[in-house]
């Protein structure tokens, strides 16, 4: 019923998702935090910059990363050093491009959890002698859970449905460049219609049961 | 929506009359690796004949499915002979709409001086990519992969070969940096300046492959048929094939065989 080509580009797809949102979380939980209690007149700059993966096409932002992947680019250089290989048409690749593409979908509901985080339950915590890692952990966390899910969820989500990015730098390898939506879109260019009708499908299905899983946990957060 | 003033109503009639009288733009679909060439020919053409030319580009298969569900293209330059048989497959066109307007023709480049394609596996490194044109997709592709095949060189670099959309994608990959080698098409090569730094050029002889037959297909509806049908006998005529060997394309020099349908219905 299923091609196992298919099967493959859902587990690089999958697979390429939950790297990059897991990456996000890690990454965007300090940076969120960090912004949230800054004040500064360049914070929106700072802000906008962070944005701008939202304006810009995937595929010119591909193409940009195309080019900082050479290795006549300090990125590809240095990376060619350590591992020998070229760093474009690499699974690594690819999860840099989506961790910079999706990084507002990660970024934004942590910074709005934390901007309404009432700073008061940290000072709590701090004066029954949590230390700053702790309180964070065991009050911050609890309290901005629903953010947490929704930065992990939009993310997975929007990796799943990458193209733009994906076209520019992966060079279209089954197993390790070629996820479901560069199959499809394979299949649609040399129509294969039947193929990319049920691949579609596949697609679509995947994305509305995250979406909902991630709707329904919010709203049962809510009730609460 | 009763008191529509009477000068309003005037303008409006003027402009439909306007519109209706000037000659339509020529709208023309066209695969990414003739883009370049159909766009300096078009020019001639609108300088020849004033006749206005809008000119869209992307790739066959999506240009192929635009059409078939109803996008208002009069002509469709394709990449390959597929995507033409295919709409007159689907009843969309008939046979004497199609014709061969091109021959394409490959040319290996790469980063390393006096690489050759029977050499291939002995010049590359094992971190080195090879790029061509997606097989499946691009006819360029399709060449590149029995050109590979026939210098029995395709089982050795299957591992290091990138794909790209199309051909020009596949260039990409090479001019960024990012494939040391890549087997192009040389209408590509025509125009990005031939001693580029570093790279260098080996064209590939034309028996390696199957001919890459490069088809346009004539959509237009009755009204716009004529207009269409010059043009493409136009890009026909031994004048314009003459201008597509020097851009790096096979010329098709049958002007009496080839487009007799659209001479036929342009003389009428």
């Amino acid at each position: 019923m299923i091609d196992q080509p298919v099967i493959d580009a859902i587990v690089l797809t999958v697979k390429l998702a939950a790297i990059t949102s897991i990456l996000l979380v890690v990454i965007t939980t300090p940076l969120a935090w960090w912004l949230s209690r800054w004040r500064h007149s360049a914070k929106p700059a700072v802000l906008s910059l962070l944005s701008l993966p939202l304006v810009l096409p995937p595929t010119v932002l591909g193409f940009y990363l195309l080019i900082a992947f050479s290795p006549q680019s300090l990125i590809g250089e240095g990376y060619a050093a350590i591992t020998g290989q070229t760093l474009a048409f690499s699974f690594e690749a690819l999860i840099i491009g989506s961790v910079i593409y999706s990084l507002p979908f990660a970024l934004q509901p942590l910074y709005s959890g934390f901007m309404s985080f009432d700073s008061r339950y940290l000072d709590v915590a701090r004066s029954m002698g949590y230390r700053r890692f702790e309180a964070f952990f065991s009050v911050v966390l609890p309290l901005c859970r629903s953010s947490f899910a929704v930065a992990f969820g939009l993310s997975f989500a929007h990796t799943i449905g990458e193209f733009g990015v994906v076209l520019m730098i992966g060079g279209n390898i089954p197993g390790e460049t070629q996820v479901l939506s560069i199959a499809l879109y394979e299949h649609v260019e040399a129509l294969e219609y039947a193929i990319a009708h049920k691949v579609s499908l596949i697609l679509l299905a995947f994305s509305f049961v995250t979406l909902f899983g991630l709707y329904w946990l919010n709203s049962k957060r809510e009730a609460v | 929506m009763r008191h529509v003033p009477a000068w309003l109503a005037c303008i409006v009639i003027c402009l439909i009359t306007f519109a209706a009288n000037a000659q339509p733009t020529l709208r023309i679909a066209v695969a990414a690796n003739f883009a370049s060439a159909l766009k300096h020919i078009a020019a001639q053409y609108t300088k020849d004949t004033g006749q206005a030319i809008s000119i869209t580009v992307s790739s066959s298969g999506t240009l192929y499915a635009q059409i078939l569900h109803g996008a208002g293209f009069d002509i469709f330059f394709s990449a390959d002979m597929a995507r033409p048989i295919a709409l007159v497959e689907q009843g969309r066109i008939t046979t004497d709409d199609v014709h061969i307007y091109a021959l394409g023709k490959l040319a290996l480049v790469s980063t390393y001086p006096s690489t050759t394609l029977q050499a291939l596996n002995e010049t590359l490194t094992s971190s080195d990519k090879l790029a061509i044109a997606n097989p499946k997709l691009a006819p360029y592709g399709v060449a590149a992969k029995e050109t590979l095949a026939g210098a029995k060189q395709w089982e050795n670099v299957s591992s290091r070969i990138v794909m790209g959309k199309n051909v020009l994608q596949a260039y990409q990959f090479f001019t960024t940096g990012n494939a040391t080698v890549a087997i192009v098409a040389q209408s590509l090569l025509y125009e990005t300046t031939a001693d580029r730094e570093g790279m260098f050029y080996t064209p590939i002889p034309e028996h390696f492959h199957a001919a890459i037959k490069q088809g346009v297909a004539i959509t237009a509806s009755d009204k716009h048929y004529e207009r269409a049908a010059h043009f493409v006998d136009y890009v026909l005529s031994d004048a314009i094939q003459r201008q597509l060997s020097s851009m790096g394309y096979k010329p098709i020099f049958c002007s009496t065989q080839c487009g007799s349908k659209a001479r036929k219905m342009s003389e009428q």
